[in-house]
């Protein structure tokens, strides 16, 4: 895939400064992303309920000091396989973004934001996303002759 | 009153009187250290608390910052060249955005200074860290006419456990300060060497000097705001120093040139 393809995605983003929220949005909108934006943990947990994304972007720092790391795990467990979670953060406080990519974070970029950064880093999680989502298409492709060929 | 009587009596008056005044010089003394500990530690929660308080509020402050740095690159997107205001809006975006990256880069300098510093301390040769600092300033350095000299150590490695990237930005911060004293060139000279049970780092320019009433304040956080920098570049290189147990010392002369040095403990 080029560099500048990338497949448009559905996102989720997650950010308690409704303006930033907002502005992240649409900078991923320009470039033809889909998404959808909550402003707290418990609207970003019915949103997964409700429905499967491709990328997730939260903020670390909400109603919480780690609102974040739970929408890392919640997003675990909403969809098989799961979505790559970028976090952002104004406190670039190291221990908990090392324990949040332990705990399977695609990146964590800090605030200020860099558009173009930002940007290329979304592009690049949903290009991950993708991959993950036609390997799983191939394996049960494969799994599914596989069993076929018992039959046969 | 038999003379023997009157020995004993005033011996043991004597002898408790003087007990009693040890025991109260003794009780003062406490009583000030316990003061002054109490002060000094009061001191240090409401240092912290500070610390915490400004940490928390710079930053607090890069959440609005970023919000205000991408809608201007949102902004700067919309605008297209046949738009009869481009140049002039376009113009106007660019220095609010290098204003925002300034602000960044203020509240960074000043999380990084007021922040904690972990050592990640081992052996290093002083001589070697700066040929590599030599290395990495040469061109700059040459870019504004300074000629960079590494003063050779005729005694081979100058060792110290210290941790080698912090010690290279607290020199790098010395050198920027030197290179900025010196607009019209000059020459920077940089060595190595022991003192004693010290190792000792110098940074020598040839510029225009520091004037004796702003010599004790140059390592004051804020004292100096050259264009282009944060006010930080000194007062990091001595909390950087000290975190070592080690001390930054300054010699200049008006007109002639400055002498900073590093002294470092060797154990």
């Amino acid at each position: 895939m080029a560099e500048n393809e990338f497949p448009k995605s559905n996102l989720l983003i997650v950010d308690d400064e409704q303006d930033h929220a907002q502005v992240m949005c649409e900078a991923l909108q320009r470039l033809g992303h889909r998404c959808d934006v909550t402003y707290s943990l418990n609207e970003a947990r019915a949103r997964m309920e409700r429905k499967n994304y491709d990328v997730i972007v939260t903020d670390l720092r909400m109603d919480h000091p780690t609102d974040g790391l739970e929408v890392l795990d919640l997003s675990k467990h909403a969809q098989e396989p799961p979505p790559p979670v970028i976090l952002v953060t104004a406190f670039a406080d190291i221990p908990t973004c090392k324990e949040a990519l332990n705990k399977g974070a695609y990146d964590y970029i800090t605030k200020p934001l860099d558009l173009e950064y930002f940007r290329a880093q979304v592009n690049r999680a949903a290009e991950k996303a993708a991959l993950q989502k036609q390997n799983q298409v191939l394996r049960e492709q494969v799994d599914l002759s596989a069993g076929f060929e018992g039959i046969v | 009153m038999p003379l023997g009587a009157f020995s004993f009596t005033t011996g043991f008056l004597i002898g408790f009187g003087a007990c009693l005044a040890l025991a109260g010089v003794g009780a003062i003394y406490a009583y000030r250290r316990v003061v002054l500990l109490e002060r000094r530690t009061r001191h240090a929660e409401r240092l912290a608390e500070l610390g915490t308080l400004t940490g928390g509020l710079a930053h607090e402050i890069k959440n609005p910052l970023s919000t205000v740095q991408l809608n201007l690159q949102l902004l700067a997107e919309d605008l297209t060249p046949d738009n009869p205001a481009y140049t002039r809006v376009v113009n106007r975006i660019n220095v609010v955005q290098r204003e925002t990256s300034r602000l960044r880069d203020i509240l960074d300098d000043f999380l990084r200074y007021a922040g904690k510093l972990e050592l990640d301390r081992h052996p290093t040769d002083l001589n070697e860290l700066l040929q590599d600092l030599y290395d990495f300033f040469t061109p700059q350095a040459q870019h504004q006419r300074v000629r960079l000299r590494l003063r050779s150590n005729p005694n081979g490695a100058i060792r110290a456990p210290v941790d080698p990237k912090l010690i290279k930005q607290a020199v790098l911060n010395l050198m920027l300060n030197a290179l900025q004293a010196m607009p019209e060139g000059g020459e920077l000279i940089l060595g190595a060497s022991h003192d004693e049970d010290r190792a000792c780092i110098d940074v020598i320019d040839t510029g225009k000097g520091i004037s004796p009433d702003a010599i004790d304040k140059i390592f004051q956080a804020y004292y100096s705001t050259k264009k282009g920098g944060t006010g930080l570049g000194l007062a990091m290189a001595q909390r950087i120093v000290q975190e070592h147990g080690g001390q930054i010392t300054v010699k200049s002369e008006p007109g002639k040139g400055t002498n900073f040095t590093l002294r470092l403990p060797i154990r």
